[in-house]
């Protein structure tokens, strides 16, 4: 949090570098909260990007004390719901895989670690909208339960609810993948 | 939802990455939009900070300019209570008060003893207004005689406020002595209230103290007219029938006032002493509308609206019993009363109408105001004629025809004509 105040205000005080710090910190945890809402990589690549614009946007008035995290998880999340409202999209339970790439860089790995991915993105897929969310914030998006009730407009408990039927559903559905 | 601990964690390691060209394209366009937004917040700072050092600017002006104020109200005050006190247990000729050591040895005696002869002009206005405090007439009185204009004028002042007799006399000695050659005393008399002073084969008028020049500001109040509390005055305004202010002039009993560009007028009310001097007229500056209207004792004479409308016009011949014509007869308009024409104490009602009578005994009246019952008399040498106009119509002509005169049976009655 104090790291995250530094680099605020040098933010404030219009330091680019601090703003290309910022989004290299939150940029995969943000990508991947979009790409598992979505299921799509180019949508999630366009989320993340508007999502740090209109941080930029904000950054020279932006609250030195103001989490960065839950602003951007913020932005994901209604940028996400934004275009699945608009009913021009639909998420895919088969994603293009070949638009992830792995933190991981043993390439040994690579081929299993994309795999892994990509059953996951396809079981999210396929569970409901709102435990999605519930569990691409919580896990990925890195907002606790009470900030997930907020930004869906439900109680604690039913965003808690949500998370933990979403988990489920989705242990049932890769647990079927590996079966198969 | 420890049940879900293996589930958490396979998920957890999921964490997926941009490809280097889309993270330059965000951090392109976000720099972009950062220094855009970067700018508009420093131009906004700039505004904020502009009018912010606008704005204490300001409150320092007016700051400044109530002190100033303060100060400038509290300079010709008496200096304290007791002063004043001890001015008032002191023979008429007043003290000089304390004077610096220095300037008071080699100064020449410009002014006479009983006046203060310092050099700080506040000194000399404190002890004149200890003086008046005091009731220091004589003390007044004898600045008069000096030669320094600013205590003249403070001593004018004050004396002009006092009832004393000694003080009116004092001002009035010093209004016949005023030059019309020296510039400052037009500034006295113009203090002592002297009307047209200076102009050429003038007597010096008699100075007024403060209430009689309140009184004689008056315009065409006569001196015998009884005596108004301060205040009541009837207020109102002047309309036409559609309800539009009108410029014009009012008359009540023998007051007149104009109204302002707005229409409104301000009269002192009558004296209702007379009962004509109850009645009044009011005309359109461009003449062409006027209206009769009567005010009773009772009533709230503020925010009085009169209706002005086009005048009527009459036109007849007066004759006798015989039918000749007559001529040499008078003639008034008066309003329709018949019980207070009956008693000696009416008073005169003179309106805006002009009458013209020619030899032949034949008439014409223009300017008669629309809306009022008004009576026409005609009288000559005992005989009388009374017409009822009743309440004339805008703009209309009245075709009176032939005004009989007839003998007046009883000295008070007034029989009924036309």
């Amino acid at each position: 949090m104090l790291e995250d105040c530094q680099v605020l205000w040098r933010v404030n005080h219009g330091d680019k570098q601090a703003l290309r710090e910022v989004y290299l910190k939150y940029k995969d945890s943000m990508y991947t909260t979009a790409l598992a809402l979505l299921n799509d990589y180019s949508a999630a690549q366009n989320i993340l990007h508007d999502a740090f614009v209109m941080f930029a946007k904000d950054a020279p008035g932006f609250g030195l004390y103001r989490p960065v995290k839950n602003y951007l998880a913020e932005c994901v999340i209604s940028l996400s719901q934004e275009m699945l409202r608009s009913k021009m999209y639909k998420v895919e339970e088969v994603p293009r895989t070949s638009g992830i790439f792995l933190e991981n860089e043993d390439s040994a790995d690579e081929a299993s670690q994309q795999q892994n991915t990509a059953m996951v993105m396809e079981a999210m897929a396929k569970i409901p909208q709102p435990q999605r969310e519930a569990v691409a914030l919580h896990l990925y998006g890195g907002l606790n339960f009470r900030k997930i009730s907020q930004v869906q407009q439900v109680s604690v408990t039913t965003a808690q609810s949500r998370y933990s039927y979403g988990l489920e559903k989705l242990a049932g559905i890769l647990d079927r993948q590996v079966e198969a | 939802m420890n049940g879900h601990s293996d589930i958490e964690e396979k998920l957890r390691k999921i964490q997926c990455s941009t490809p280097g060209e889309v993270d330059e394209r965000i951090l392109s366009d976000a720099t972009a939009e950062f220094e855009r937004s970067a700018k508009v917040q420093v131009g906004r700072s700039r505004r904020i900070i502009v009018w912010g050092v606008v704005i204490v600017l300001l409150a320092a002006l007016v700051v400044f300019l109530m002190r100033r104020g303060e100060v400038k109200q509290e300079r010709p005050q008496v200096t304290s209570k007791q002063e004043v006190i001890q001015q008032s247990e002191q023979p008429d000729i007043a003290p000089a008060p304390k004077q610096p050591e220095t300037t008071q040895a080699d100064k020449p005696v410009r002014e006479r003893a009983d006046v203060s002869p310092d050099t700080s002009g506040q000194a000399k206005l404190a002890h004149i207004s200890s003086l008046a405090a005091a009731g220091n007439v004589n003390g007044l009185t004898a600045i008069l005689e000096t030669d320094d204009f600013v205590s003249k004028m403070a001593a004018v002042k004050f004396l002009s406020k006092m009832s004393d007799p000694r003080a009116a006399a004092a001002l009035n000695e010093l209004a016949g002595k005023l030059d019309p050659d020296d510039p400052e005393d037009y500034l006295l008399a113009d203090a002592l209230g002297v009307e047209d002073f200076g102009m050429p084969e003038e007597e010096p008028q008699e100075v007024k103290t403060e209430q009689e020049s309140k009184m004689a500001a008056e315009p065409n109040i006569p001196e015998d007219e009884e005596e108004q509390p301060v205040g009541q005055y009837a207020t109102g305004w002047l309309t036409d029938v559609n309800g539009y202010t009108l410029e014009g002039k009012i008359h009540v009993g023998r007051k007149e006032a104009a109204t302002d560009t707005n229409g409104m007028f301000s009269i002192e009310r009558p004296s209702f002493a007379e009962f004509m001097s109850s009645f009044g007229y009011a005309v359109s500056d461009d003449g062409q509308l006027g209206a009769v209207f009567h005010w009773r004792q009772d009533e709230d004479l503020n925010d009085i609206e009169i209706v002005c409308m086009p005048f009527a016009s009459a036109s007849g011949s007066v004759v006798d019993v015989n039918g000749q014509p007559v001529s040499g007869f008078q003639m008034e308009i008066v309003p329709d009363v018949n019980e207070q024409l009956e008693t000696g104490a009416r008073g005169e009602f003179k309106g805006p109408w002009e009458i013209k009578i020619e030899t032949d005994g034949s008439f014409e009246i223009s300017s008669i105001p629309a809306g009022y019952p008004l009576v026409l008399v005609v009288s000559k040498d005992g005989s009388r004629a009374r017409i009822a106009l009743d309440e004339p119509e805008p703009g209309e002509h009245l075709p009176l025809g032939e005004v009989v005169l007839e003998a007046v049976l009883e000295e008070d009655s007034i029989p009924e004509g036309g």
